[in-house]
């Protein structure tokens, strides 16, 4: 299924990416300036291109290498490379990438095989027809409109849609239960001298407090406990970037990719924190400093639960502990929400 | 359709949850920092109205969560505690006085009563003692009016707390949890009722004898059968343990809240007696006494010795708050005198009688014991400093009564006694102005005879005079002690250092100069 799916966006990446960027194909340059002309108008390309080209290749300057000892016999054509670059022309045409086809098959006008002319002849012809289509000028602008008439196209369409349907239905699966564990994504300072990892280390352990302080309430009236929370993002990001280098591949950076991809699929905590400082008064009075935060649970692309914000006047900017505790117990209370409406 | 369960822990939303925890969180730090020997009154305070601000919150913004209504009540009562204790710091000389009262009627009570063969001129005496008593008690009992209309004042923090419990028992809730909450409406009430205030005392009683209770002897039995089957668990099984433990430890917990129901329910029966029926008072001290039994008899091997000494501490403050109450019951001390069976299960020293100075004592003794067994427990703490500050004024009292005892005691030795040194100087003079030598050694040997009475006199005089100043003393060391304590008591529940800090130099008022 991997397999399909890179199959499928390899092949939308190598039919859009030359449309959208304008590649200069790895064609001679004067074909490819043809090639890229006869893209960029609205004409067919000229007939006479070819004679063109071989009146110029007549004009070349003759070997200079006159050494005794240098072979003057011609080099004799060889027909199979030629067959087999008349072939790649012929692939590109079938796969829809007619600039190069006509590039290849313009060098092959050339050909020292007659045969292999006549056919380069014909396919020039051939994708000359088709760029002066409507759907293809258009296409330029409109990429799909060119995509529709690749050969595989639908081929590659059903199969994306099946894998995206078994993708939304093992989210879907997941997402049906109650979050089990939540990632604390590092948190984002709102004000410079907001004290962010002392934040997100009390956050994962104010969840833990959440737990000890029912356990402790609950001795006559227990409450059920709730999710639990994972090490904070930060922590497993500096684990992750110590990891060494092995032959070339970034190890790290391969972990880093499926760390935040199961995150992303994951339940995660999303949350920011400010800090702000005693602020004076037009009137003459100071206004308390005050640590104010946000979070909210997400899974994949849902937000599921808050946004959750509080504010707590603070004596200093490391007085996060009572902020922390009390966006941790909304996070906790997820699972608690609306339990008697869901029974 | 949502079962009782949910009903009773489901949250409206996270914010309620979260205000919630926010709440109880801040009532468990105020509790660790009010349970510390020396707490910070400044802490006290934050997590205080930390605590109270988000649990109103909480029940104002989710009236139908039940958890946080129920926490605010409790959150409500510690507060009042603390009002309570604020109160009783403002009317500490008050307080003292109401001791002297008790001290004089104490007093005045025991002149009452004829001794054996009393000649007339004792009875005119005995009767002028009384009389004074009396009149001391009348004045230091019109000082004492306002700590004794302190049960009358509005309580609003207490109302509000029974109002929210009174409504989660009529919530349809689990049969525990409506079991808590009625008990802490009865606790509630049984602070509000006092002799003017009766009547909450016997709501209180009513609704713990309408609550349905689990039966204590199944529980027990249950109990032991989980005992054996864990003991007799094999080896391999040991993975199994833990719900069995679970179950252990959640019938414990039934037990001893069976029990502390029962300690509550016999304590204010006992109240109640004491105040309006005194027939009852016999059957309602036995019953009491079988609480305690109850609570000696747990000894299983595994209980968490935490849950018997809580249970004890709690047991011991009820009575000790019963004996406080009927120190101030002179008809109670009228019908234990009628009855004296009764002495020596209320625990009363042999050859006493029942006086306000004996309960007193005897209620010093339950809370001193419930504090050694629960730690800076707040509730032992309050009453014991109360019982201490009273029992300054009850030294002061018995001082002052001591010193006329002393005076009335030694008044006519000390007359005679002067008499005499009178009649020697005299002699002194005569033997020195006179120049007959006949006369003079006559009046030598009359000043010798008086100074033999003298001395006679004297030697009856120090005993006497020793013992009233070593019972003076022995009072003053007693109301030394008493006063320290309560003011460490009470400057431990306000959160204030003890001892206090010494002046600064420039905290004088008088300057410099």
């Amino acid at each position: 299924m991997i397999r399909e799916t890179l199959f499928a966006l390899g092949l939308f990446a190598t039919l859009s990416i030359p449309f959208a960027a304008q590649q200069p194909a790895p064609a001679p340059a004067h074909s490819a300036r043809n090639a890229a002309r006869h893209s960029a108008s609205t004409r067919p390309a000229s007939p006479t291109s070819a004679a063109q080209a071989a009146a110029s290749r007549d004009n070349q300057p003759p070997n200079t290498n006159t050494s005794c000892f240098a072979s003057t016999t011609p080099k004799a054509c060889d027909p199979i490379e030629q067959r087999s670059k008349l072939l790649s022309a012929q692939h590109e045409f079938d796969n829809l990438r007619l600039e190069k086809a006509a590039a290849g098959y313009d060098a092959l006008l050339a050909s020292c095989d007659p045969r292999t002319q006549v056919a380069a002849a014909l396919g020039l012809k051939r994708a000359h027809v088709r760029m002066s289509t409507w759907w293809w000028l258009e296409g330029r602008y409109f990429p799909p409109l060119r995509w529709v008439r690749h050969p595989r196209f639908w081929e590659a369409l059903w199969k994306t849609l099946v894998i995206i349907l078994a993708i939304g239905l093992v989210a879907w699966v997941m997402l049906a239960g109650s979050p089990r564990r939540a990632t604390i994504m590092t948190p984002l300072a709102l004000t410079d001298k907001t004290q962010v990892k002392l934040f997100t280390s009390l956050l994962e352990s104010s969840s833990q407090e959440v737990r000890h302080v029912l356990e402790r309430a609950g001795r006559g009236l227990q409450v059920r406990a709730t999710t639990l929370l994972a090490l904070p993002s930060g922590t497993t990001s500096e684990l992750v970037s110590s990891l060494p280098t092995v032959k070339g591949v970034d190890v790290a950076g391969i972990a880093k990719f499926f760390l935040y991809l199961k995150r992303y699929l994951g339940w995660r905590i999303d949350s920011e924190v400010g800090y702000c400082p005693p602020t004076k008064c037009p009137s003459g009075s100071d206004s308390p400093s005050r640590i104010v935060a946000s979070a909210s649970l997400r899974h994949a692309f849902w937000v599921r639960g808050g946004p959750w914000s509080v504010q707590r006047s603070v004596q200093h900017d490391y007085d996060v502990d009572g902020v922390a505790f009390a966006i941790a117990a909304r996070i906790m209370g997820f699972s608690l929400r609306g339990k008697r409406a869901r029974r | 359709m949502p079962d009782a369960n949910d009903l009773l822990t489901g949250f409206a939303d996270e914010q309620s949850f979260g205000l919630f925890m926010e709440g109880l969180r801040s009532l468990q730090q105020y509790e660790d920092e009010a349970t510390q020997l020396h707490p910070q009154k400044t802490a006290l305070a934050i997590t205080m109205h930390s605590a109270t601000a988000s649990l109103r919150e909480c029940t104002s913004r989710y009236p139908d969560d039940l958890l946080p209504a129920f926490y605010l009540g409790v959150a409500l009562g510690m507060r009042n505690q603390e009002v309570y204790v604020q109160r009783l710091v403002e009317l500490k000389s008050e307080v003292t006085a109401c001791g002297r009262w008790l001290a004089y009627e104490d007093e005045a009570r025991e002149l009452a009563t004829p001794r054996n063969a009393e000649t007339p001129v004792a009875t005119a005496e005995r009767d002028g003692r009384r009389l004074a008593a009396r009149e001391r008690a009348r004045e230091n009992k019109a000082l004492a009016q306002p700590f004794g209309d302190l049960n009358e004042r509005p309580w609003p923090l207490l109302e509000e707390a029974s109002r929210l419990f009174d409504s989660l028992t009529k919530n349809p809730v689990s049969e525990e949890f409506a079991s808590v909450a009625t008990y802490n409406l009865a606790q509630v009430w049984a602070r509000r009722g006092s002799r003017a205030e009766r009547h909450y005392l016997s709501e209180a009683v009513s609704i713990l004898a309408a609550q349905r209770m689990p039966d204590l002897a199944t529980l027990r039995g249950e109990l032991i059968q989980q005992e054996q089957a864990l003991a007799s668990m094999s080896r391999f099984f040991q993975f199994r343990r833990r719900p069995y433990l679970d179950h252990l430890r959640s019938l414990q917990e039934k037990i001893s809240f069976c029990i502390q129901f029962d300690a509550l329910r016999e304590s204010l029966n006992i109240r109640l007696a004491a105040l309006s029926a005194r027939f009852y008072f016999e059957r309602a001290l036995a019953s009491a006494r079988d609480v305690d039994a109850e609570i000696n008899s747990i000894d299983t091997p595994s209980l968490d010795p935490g849950f018997k000494a809580d249970l004890r501490a709690d047991y011991l403050t009820k009575m000790g708050y019963a004996y406080y109450e009927f120190a101030f019951n002179r008809d109670l001390h009228d019908f234990i005198l009628a009855h004296p069976a009764l002495i020596t299960p209320l625990g009363i020293p042999a050859r006493s009688s029942p006086s306000a100075h004996a309960f007193l004592n005897l209620a010093a003794a339950n809370f001193t014991m419930a504090l050694e067994l629960k730690d800076c427990w707040n509730p032992a703490q309050i009453y014991l400093a109360l019982v201490r500050q009273i029992q300054v004024g009850v030294a002061e009292a018995r001082k002052e009564l001591l010193e006329q005892d002393k005076k009335a005691s030694l008044g006519p030795f000390q007359t005679r006694l002067a008499a005499c040194q009178r009649d020697i100087d005299s002699v002194s003079r005569q033997e020195r102005d006179t120049l007959d030598d006949t006369e003079s050694r006559s009046l030598a040997q009359q000043k010798v005879k008086l100074i033999d009475q003298r001395d006679v006199i004297k030697a009856a005089i120090e005993p006497l005079a020793g013992d009233f100043d070593r019972r003076i003393a022995d009072t003053d060391r007693d109301k030394q002690l008493f006063s320290r304590e309560a003011d460490a008591l009470f400057a431990a529940l306000q959160g204030l250092p003890w001892p206090p800090p010494p002046p600064q130099a420039g905290d004088s008022k008088f300057g410099d100069g």
